[in-house]
């Protein structure tokens, strides 16, 4: 009788743990290609207006972990990233398809990017 | 009396020291006739039209005006008129990666047995991590296409990325991601359209950044040629002459001019003015083998000293470049996850999947005999693990009248032998299979070696090997060319490893050196001597 | 001795005393550029030494072809003949008789301007060793230039030892010049071409060989 109740609860721990673990891993669900592009787009519209000097972006995703991108967009906290005005104006899709590039691209994941 | 002939003594002076100039100059080889040197001045001559002049935009070429979706389409659109381009550069080793024209030899090469002391191994081409240099889409290796625009685009786009991108955008039904892709096909066109011979870029996107990063490899070769100025090389610099890599390393048939391997870039030096279908590659081919001012000393040292010896005084100028890498230290890990570390320079100096590096700037060269060929170590050759191994070492002889001292980066490190077999490994590094995955070497090398077909023993241990490579880009301007006692020196002589013959400053007989001062102290201790004698003695005199 | 009256004699003439300083001039000027080629310390710099040294080997050479010259058609080579009389009394002299007081066996006269160990020493510098300094420097400095004859190895451990032994002279020859009545009176000699002997001096007949025509 302990014997089964205690294989029954060894593998509803395992589930409990394995699911968990499915949930902890699992990075902001965007499409981090487009998100790629629609970055590029708010430095491309940025620079023709004068708010910076050249259209390649300066932040990239190597530029950090993957822990220190999910502090960032969690907490919206996009002053690094300069361009305000065109930062303010993206919709909420927009934001999690560049968060899902920077997290998939950052410097401690398996393809880390820098922008050229 | 006596002033009577001092102004005469004067005259009789003024008199020869006019007739030792002028009799001076009848000792000179030949007449001055002006004052510029010679390699100079036919070198000049010999690049005086700049202008490279074309008969083709290719942006109003209609089969480069599509929609491409892929890199084999682009290829297709080339060979629709360059129909012949595709089966010539195959038969290249920028293809094959392998140095023999044969296909079954595989030697010498990079998809052959060759191995160096960075990455070691491309493991015949099966390690997808080197494909990112292969001249094929997509990393496809010889069973791909060829990529022309990698060589013969000079807009910088990164054409696989768009071209990957597009492909996903179209099939993923986001009308939004739909109109990037045509944003995104429409760049892919204005920048296929750039094609040119090879810029410097070009082939620097490659060769500056082999063994992994910008620098690791040559120390001659690093992007701080992309764009350097005349101090840093006097023939690519910007502010100079901006030759392209192509200037001096002709090409025919995509075959380009260079060392191979152990086959040298020329048999003979010849200048162009004896033989005008010679390759450039070579010094004296513009500059002939007397290149410097008329009467110099320095025009005969040319038969013995390598233009580059004096020439390329440090290599490594502006960029750092690798010259230690220890694959025994590979594998510790930070928290259990792989990790790399930073030192001077900003370079890494320990990586996990790599192991231990150190970095060094202005670097002063090691000199060595070289006939223009080295020694080619492959996984098949058998070597003696109690020695420092030279994996790729120069050849050449002081009695070889086709050497020549030259400059050298040696590159030193310690890799993976087999200790049955006594040969060098090759271990795989990128993949599923590969170190960089597992960080199990044994796993690695048994994986790799059988990618080659080498058989492997299972016991392996660490060697400490040496891989040399020719420096001779970073000309420097002839300012900065060496001075006579930075070689012509007793010590710290760059050239004190160079024996069997006599260089004045360096070398002496000890003996008949001791002999000598031994007299002329013998000398000074007698007249000493003597002469406190006779001081003393008064010379027997009694004032 | 104390009665003997000292007087002046014409020795040197204007020809004789040029040479004599041009040539140390340019013997010091090569010792301290060859030394310097040769490695041993670092002074104007190696190439700038080669130069110096170069020029002036090769001058030397030219001035030392009219010195041949002169020494044959004045008969001033009578000078350099050896002989071994007096030689003896002469090492005699020079090792124990100066500390005493004693006069020089050999006094200077027109016809024989060189003591017997003189005669010997500058024989053997001018036709031994100069000449083969001359023609161990000429091969090295044309070295590039004609088939080989020697190897530069041999060339320059010659050149060296022979400019060693040179320099050791240079020493003895220098301390020599004070053995005169006064400490610079032979030196004045070569400056103004007067010596000063005795004058009741005997003078043997093979000593004035060279004054027979005069």
């Amino acid at each position: 009788m302990f014997k089964k109740y205690m294989s029954t609860s060894m593998v509803i721990l395992f589930l409990l743990v394995s699911f968990s673990m499915a949930f902890a891993s699992e990075g902001p669900g965007g499409n981090d290609r487009k998100g790629k592009y629609t970055y590029r787009k708010v430095y491309k519209a940025c620079a023709k207006t004068g708010g910076v000097e050249s259209a390649t972006p300066k932040i990239s995703p190597a530029d950090k972990t993957m822990g220190q991108w999910q502090e960032i967009f969690e907490n919206k906290n996009f002053d690094e990233f300069g361009c305000m005005d065109n930062w303010s104006v993206l919709p909420d899709k927009d934001i999690l398809d560049i968060y899902s590039y920077f997290y998939n691209h950052a410097s401690d994941s398996p393809s880390p990017a820098t922008c050229k | 009396m006596k002033q009577r002939y001092l102004p005469k003594v004067f005259m009789a002076l003024i008199v020869i020291s006019s007739l030792l100039f002028s009799f001076q100059s009848a000792f000179a080889s030949t007449p001055k006739i002006e004052d510029e040197a010679l390699g100079r001045t036919l070198a000049r001559q010999a690049v005086k039209d700049n202008k490279r002049w074309s008969t083709i935009d290719h942006s109003k070429i209609d089969a480069l005006n599509k929609d491409f979706k892929t890199g084999e389409e682009i290829t297709k659109a080339c060979i629709s008129c360059h129909s012949e381009a595709a089966t010539q550069f195959h038969k290249t080793i920028h293809w094959t990666w392998l140095a023999s024209g044969d296909k079954k030899d595989i030697r010498y090469g990079k998809a052959g047995y060759s191995v160096n002391n960075f990455c070691i191994s491309g493991n015949a081409m099966e390690d997808k991590g080197c494909l990112s240099c292969h001249t094929s889409w997509n990393k496809k290796g010889v069973e791909g296409d060829v990529n022309c625009l990698k060589c013969h685009n000079d807009s910088g786009f990164n054409f696989n990325e768009a071209l990957g991108d597009i492909k996903a955008f179209l099939e993923d039904g986001d009308p939004d991601t739909n109109e990037i892709a045509t944003d995104l096909q429409q760049e892919v066109k204005e920048a296929v359209s750039q094609v040119t011979f090879p810029t410097r870029k070009n082939c620097g996107d490659c060769h500056f950044k082999g063994g992994g990063g910008d620098g690791v490899k040559h120390g001659d070769l690093d992007t701080s040629l992309t764009k350097p100025n005349r101090m840093l090389d006097v023939h690519m610099g910007t502010d100079g002459k901006n030759f392209t890599c192509t200037r001096c390393h002709t090409t025919v048939d995509h075959h380009i001019a260079g060392r191979i391997y152990t086959n040298p870039a020329v048999e003979t030096r010849k200048s162009l003015i004896e033989d005008d279908l010679a390759p450039k590659i070579t010094c004296v081919s513009c500059h002939s083998d007397e290149p410097h001012k008329n009467d110099s000393k320095m025009n005969d040292h040319t038969n013995v000293v390598s233009c580059q010896a004096c020439h390329i005084p440090e290599y490594a100028r502006v960029n750092p470049t690798m010259m230690w890498w220890d694959w025994t230290k590979a594998g510790k890990m930070k928290n259990g996850k792989p990790y790399i570390e930073k030192g001077p320079f900003g370079k890494p100096v320990y990586k996990s999947i790599k192991g231990e590096f150190k970095w060094e700037k202005n670097v002063k060269p090691e000199y060595f005999w070289s006939n223009g060929s080295q020694t080619s170590t492959t996984i098949n050759d058998v070597i003696d693990p109690a020695k420092v191994v030279k994996v790729s070492h120069p050849v050449g002889d002081k009695n070889d009248p086709e050497s020549r001292i030259f400059p050298f980066k040696i590159h030193r490190g310690k890799q993976p032998y087999d200790k049955v077999n006594k040969k060098l490994l090759a271990p795989m590094l990128s993949g599923e299979k590969g170190y960089w995955e597992t960080f199990d070497m044994n796993k690695a090398i048994e994986h790799g070696n059988k990618t080659l077909g080498i058989p492997y023993s299972g016991e392996f241990d660490y060697v400490e090997t040496t891989y040399a490579f020719p420096i001779t880009h970073m000309v420097a301007p002839k300012e900065n060319a060496l001075n006579c006692n930075q070689c012509h020196i007793r010590k710290n002589s760059r050239l004190a490893n160079i024996t069997g013959l006599y260089m004045p400053g360096r070398d002496k007989s000890s003996l008949m050196d001791t002999i000598g001062w031994l007299s002329v102290f013998g000398a000074l201790a007698g007249v000493l001597l003597h002469g406190i004698g006779r001081f003393f003695t008064r010379n027997g005199k009694e004032e | 001795m104390k009665d003997k009256k000292i007087i002046k004699i014409y020795l040197y003439t204007r020809y004789e005393r040029l040479w004599h300083w041009l040539q140390a001039l340019m013997i010091i000027s090569l010792i301290i550029t060859g030394l310097e080629i040769h490695g041993t310390y670092k002074l104007f710099g190696f190439q700038t030494a080669v130069n110096i040294h170069n020029f002036v080997g090769l001058t030397w050479l030219i001035l030392f072809a009219f010195f041949v010259f002169w020494l044959f058609t004045t008969g001033e080579w009578k000078q350099y003949i050896p002989t071994t009389k007096k030689l003896f009394s002469v090492i005699l002299y020079y090792s124990w008789g100066i500390f005493q007081g004693k006069p020089h066996p050999v006094q200077k006269a027109k016809g024989a301007k060189h003591n017997p160990l003189q005669r010997l020493a500058y024989l053997g510098i001018s036709a031994m060793l100069l000449p083969a300094q001359m023609v161990t420097g000429l091969l090295y400095y044309l070295y590039n230039d004609i088939p080989q004859v020697l190897p530069l190895s041999a060339l320059a451990v010659i050149h060296t030892l022979i400019a060693l032994f040179l320099l050791n002279f240079l020493i003895v020859h220098l301390y020599m010049t004070t053995t005169g009545h006064s400490l610079f009176s032979h030196i004045a000699g070569m400056i103004t071409g007067w010596e000063e002997i005795y004058e009741t001096t005997e003078i043997a007949d093979w000593e004035t060989q060279a004054t027979k025509k005069k």
